[in-house]
């Protein structure tokens, strides 16, 4: 399962704490970040909602910037793991090397990875091979790494966020369907305005650099994320999130014609629970104590633009999965 | 909220469809198994019907109060709901009535105004009905609300109204605050229902154009409402003498009275239920064949006979009373006349007995019937003898005789009256189902002389049409029977069946017994068998005066019999008498006979 059960802890977080705490990060972040906005958001109810973001775009777009500013308001410990060919899974999981100890006596002791973290930021992660993005597979769904033949515990909360480059530049290898389903939400960072752009290089090449303070830490995190799987999703929002996912299947009585037409696989029961589980993180957020359609409507294409996917004709016709998420919306509206 | 139907009756339905319990039920039947699928389905559709309709789908949620604070938009939802219906309900029927109306100009409709009115109001009232059973509930007042701005708020508090976790009590508040915010001028404005409103529009100005145009079917819905008129007039009048039958009349025995009374209330039964001319003219041929049966084959020259052996009598003396008698057609009084006279002639001198006696011959010879003349010179005879035995006897013989001639004769006016009566109705609903206007003939007339005795000029009827009125008059001295059809102009002759040659006149083309001499007016070839080879009768077509165009008309049979070619009025007459007594003498089987009236009515028309 996408999401693994989370201890009560002591004390829930009161709502208003619970936007507040939101609006605080979401201002630290905006010092450094230039515009953006969505993405900011979108990551943060991520973060909340226990899972995972991948983040796609070009180079320089402030990907790496954003993961380590998040690290820097929550005082997370966090990991930067740049993915290359090169790189093996050990690598991020860590390996038992020998160690000697006062004695002299020689023995296995695990050394822990960079995913060892609350953390992590995959920093290119499509340019490593198959083998190596699989060895985040575990870590990211299950929050546990195992390693010679023992399975450890990854720190709470754990966050993966991952950067990749459009697939087609060079020297990139495909995230498998597998692994894709992992993440929570694909973000698509896009290139800034005029104005942003403008302001990102005022603010970066200036003598002063913005500074970021902390404004909330792992145990908050934490306990907003149990706040926001509290919040009520009536049947009908439900039953929308449902035929959303349910529309992305060909076969779906709920599938509008370009889907039938063009799609290959559909959406995953994860899609579903991706929709809900967010929705509520950001009803909170708007300052709703109950999800609505257009929380759905709004998280469906972070949410389920990488867990369907277009076949040979599709890809042909030059369409995205956002171009089919917008039929699917618009079919389930009229009907 | 509180006044709600219950519909505890289609959920018990419902419970007794479902599948499970129903398959409890019939454990040990071994028919479970079969009908689950049925049930299901059953259940299935009464399921998605009572889902459709709010007022059956009953209360999703119940909450006091948000129902409470959705109370002023419900109020607005419903209101807007049923002017929505109202305006589609009235368009619907405004355009159903146009196309009535556009019917009406292609084909004649009697009482379309009627039905377009019909159409309107009752598609109204059925879109109010169902706009009633549709009407918005709390639910879907939250649904609006949630839709416009509230976000899901009021239908998660519905829903989770029963849990009471910090949370959801957070969540309801929310909603409640929001809801009591609710703009509902500005997010749920009245709004007129402009699709609907253009077609009820565009509606109204179709019909009003309708109306405004000349309908080419005018003329002939005026028709049909004067069909119509005068099938109720002839119903209302055969009812009339129905009643008189019931009421006054003593002097038809029972059994011919009840059969008489049981075809004129059939007649008007189907005269009621007549839909066109056909059905009435088929009415009345039945009714007719039945009077017919009632008054049977009796030779109407018996009752000429009694018309002028009264007259004969009459003129003497002692036999005044019993010409009367006669003449009133009372049997009791013949009989006790007759007997009386047997009694005073016992007493009575030889003097006397010969006068009678003579008078007797006297009517003998003025009489036709043999048996009646027999009689009457016997009686002569016995008189004349003077056996007060053989008097007394033979005048008894002749009072019976008289007494059943004269008991038949009653029978034959009466039910002579009625069949006039329907002779009468036949040639007013040709009248009232003719064409009218420009000269075209309006309607027959008939003639038909009624049954006379002594007294002089029994009525003869003629037909009358809406445009130009046939009449006729009809004298008869004797017992006569004629009919005539009659043309529009009035003019025409016509015979009847009259063996003393007596002839009631009406207008228009005899329909009677025999041929007029000279026929004037369209011919139609009519193949009669029994007249090849026989000399048959002159007939002249009517042509301009001067000199015109020669016209030359070839005939598709070269060799035409003298006799052959027959004026269609003239012999559709006989035809339909001789269909008439095949009908009665049951030589046609019973399942053609209402082909054969129907074909007799159809040419009627």
């Amino acid at each position: 399962m996408l999401f693994v059960a989370i201890d009560v802890m002591e004390g829930f977080m009161d709502v208003d704490a619970f936007r507040q705490t939101i609006k605080d990060i979401e201002e630290e972040i905006g010092r450094v970040m230039v515009g953006q906005r969505d993405i900011i958001r979108h990551t943060l109810i991520c973060l909340v909602a226990g899972g995972n973001v991948l983040l796609e775009g070009v180079p320089g777009l402030g990907k790496t910037m954003l993961v380590r500013t998040i690290s820097q308001t929550l005082s997370l410990k966090f990991n930067r793991i740049q993915f290359t060919p090169a790189l093996m899974p050990a690598d991020i999981v860590g390996t038992n090397i020998i160690t000697e100890d006062a004695e002299g006596k020689k023995h296995f002791r695990f050394q822990p990875g960079p995913v060892f973290a609350n953390l992590v930021l995959a920093d290119e992660i499509n340019r490593a091979t198959p083998k190596t993005q699989s060895a985040m597979l575990e870590a990211m769904q299950e929050k546990t790494v195992t390693a010679g033949g023992e399975t450890r515990e990854l720190p709470r909360p754990f966050f993966v966020l991952a950067t990749q480059n459009p697939l087609e530049m060079e020297g990139t290898y495909p995230l498998p369907e597998a692994q894709l389903d992992r993440f929570l939400f694909k973000l698509l960072v896009e290139f800034p305005g005029e104005d942003e752009l403008a302001r990102i290089l005022a603010l970066t090449t200036g003598a002063l650099q913005p500074a970021v303070r902390q404004v909330a830490d792992a145990e908050a995190i934490l306990k907003m994320g149990v706040l926001a799987r509290e919040v009520p999703v009536a049947e009908r929002v439900t039953s929308l999130a449902v035929r959303v996912v349910l529309a992305t299947h060909p076969e779906s009585e709920y599938a509008p014609e370009r889907v039938r037409k063009f799609v290959r696989y559909g959406a995953s029961p994860r899609g579903g629970q991706a929709l809900i589980a967010a929705g509520k993180v950001r009803a909170l957020m708007e300052g709703r104590y109950n999800v609505a359609f257009e929380d759905i409507e709004e998280l469906a294409y972070p949410a389920l633009r990488h867990r369907f996917f277009l076949n040979f004709e599709g890809e042909a016709e030059g369409l995205t999965t956002d171009d089919l998420l917008t039929d699917i919306l618009g079919f389930l509206k009229r009907n | 909220m509180k006044s709600r139907f219950d519909f505890t009756f289609f959920k018990n339905c419902l419970k007794k469809f479902n599948p499970s319990t129903t398959k409890r039920a019939s454990i040990g039947t071994g028919k479970g198994d079969s009908n689950a699928s049925v049930y299901t389905c059953v259940n299935l559709w009464l399921q998605k019907v009572c889902d459709g309709i709010p007022s059956l789908r009953g209360r999703r949620y119940r909450d006091g109060e948000i129902e409470e604070a959705l109370r002023p938009v419900l109020k607005r939802l419903r209101g807007q709901h049923f002017l929505n219906w109202l305006f589609r309900g009235t368009a619907v029927g405004s355009v159903t009535a146009v196309l009535f109306l556009l019917v009406s100009h292609l084909r004649p409709w009697l009482g379309v105004e009627r039905w377009c009115a019909g159409a309107v109001l009752g598609t109204v009232l059925a879109t109010l009905l169902a706009a009633f059973l549709s009407r918005p509930d709390a639910w879907e007042a939250a649904c609006q609300v949630d839709g416009r701005a509230l976000k899901e708020r009021v239908t998660t508090a519905l829903e989770l109204s029963g849990e009471r976790t910090e949370m959801v009590l957070k969540q309801r508040h929310d909603a409640l605050a929001h809801l009591k915010s609710f703009a509902l001028d500005l997010r749920l404005p009245w709004q007129f229902p402009v699709k609907e409103g253009k077609v009820l529009l565009a509606a109204v100005l179709a019909a009003v154009v309708l109306s405004i145009l000349p309908n080419p079917m005018q003329a002939e819905v005026e028709r049909q409402v004067a069909l119509r008129k005068e099938i109720a007039r002839q119903e209302k009048k055969v009812e009339r003498i129905k009643r008189e039958l019931e009421q006054h009349n003593r002097r038809l025995p029972s059994r011919e009275r009840q059969e008489t009374i049981h075809a004129l209330e059939e007649l008007r039964r189907n005269l009621h239920a007549a839909r066109d001319k056909r059905d009435a003219l088929k009415a009345l041929a039945q009714a007719e064949e039945e009077l017919a049966e009632v008054a049977g084959a009796v030779s109407t020259r018996d009752d000429a006979d009694l018309k002028r052996l009264a007259a004969s009598l009459g003129e003497h003396e002692g036999t005044r009373t019993l010409a009367g008698k006669l003449a009133a057609g009372d049997m009791a009084g013949i009989r006790e006349e007759t007997r009386k006279l047997a009694g005073s002639q016992a007493r009575a001198g030889q003097e006397e007995r010969r006068a009678l006696a003579a008078a007797l011959l006297d009517a003998a010879g003025s009489v036709s019937t043999p048996t009646l003349k027999v009689d009457l010179e016997q009686a002569a005879s016995a008189l004349n003898g003077g056996s007060p035995g053989l008097m007394e006897s033979r005048l008894a013989s002749l009072g019976s005789l008289l007494a059943g001639m004269a008991g038949q004769a009653g029978i034959n006016q009466d039910v002579g009256v009625a069949k006039l009566a329907l002779q009468q109705a036949r040639m007013g609903i040709l009248a009232a189902g003719a064409s009218t206007g420009n000269g075209r003939v309006a309607a027959g007339g008939s003639g038909e002389g009624s049954q006379g005795g002594n007294a002089p000029g029994a009525s003869g009827s003629g037909g009358s049409g809406p445009g130009t009125n046939g009449k006729g008059t009809g004298s008869s001295n004797g017992a006569g029977q004629g009919q005539g059809g009659g043309s529009g102009a009035g003019m025409g002759s016509g015979n009847g069946d009259n063996p003393t040659g007596n002839q009631s006149s009406s207008s228009g083309p005899s329909l009677g017994n025999d041929p007029a001499p000279m026929n004037f007016g369209n011919y139609e070839r009519i193949f009669d068998p029994r007249r090849i080879g026989a000399a048959g009768e002159t007939s002249y077509i009517r042509g301009q005066a001067g000199e015109g165009p020669q016209q030359a008309v070839d005939t598709p049979n070269p060799i035409i019999v003298p006799g052959t070619m027959r004026p269609y009025q003239e012999v559709v007459g006989e035809y339909r008498r001789s269909a008439r007594e095949s009908l009665d003498r049951s030589l046609i089987p019973p399942g053609m006979k209402d082909l054969v009236r129907d074909y007799f009515a159809s040419l009627e028309e």
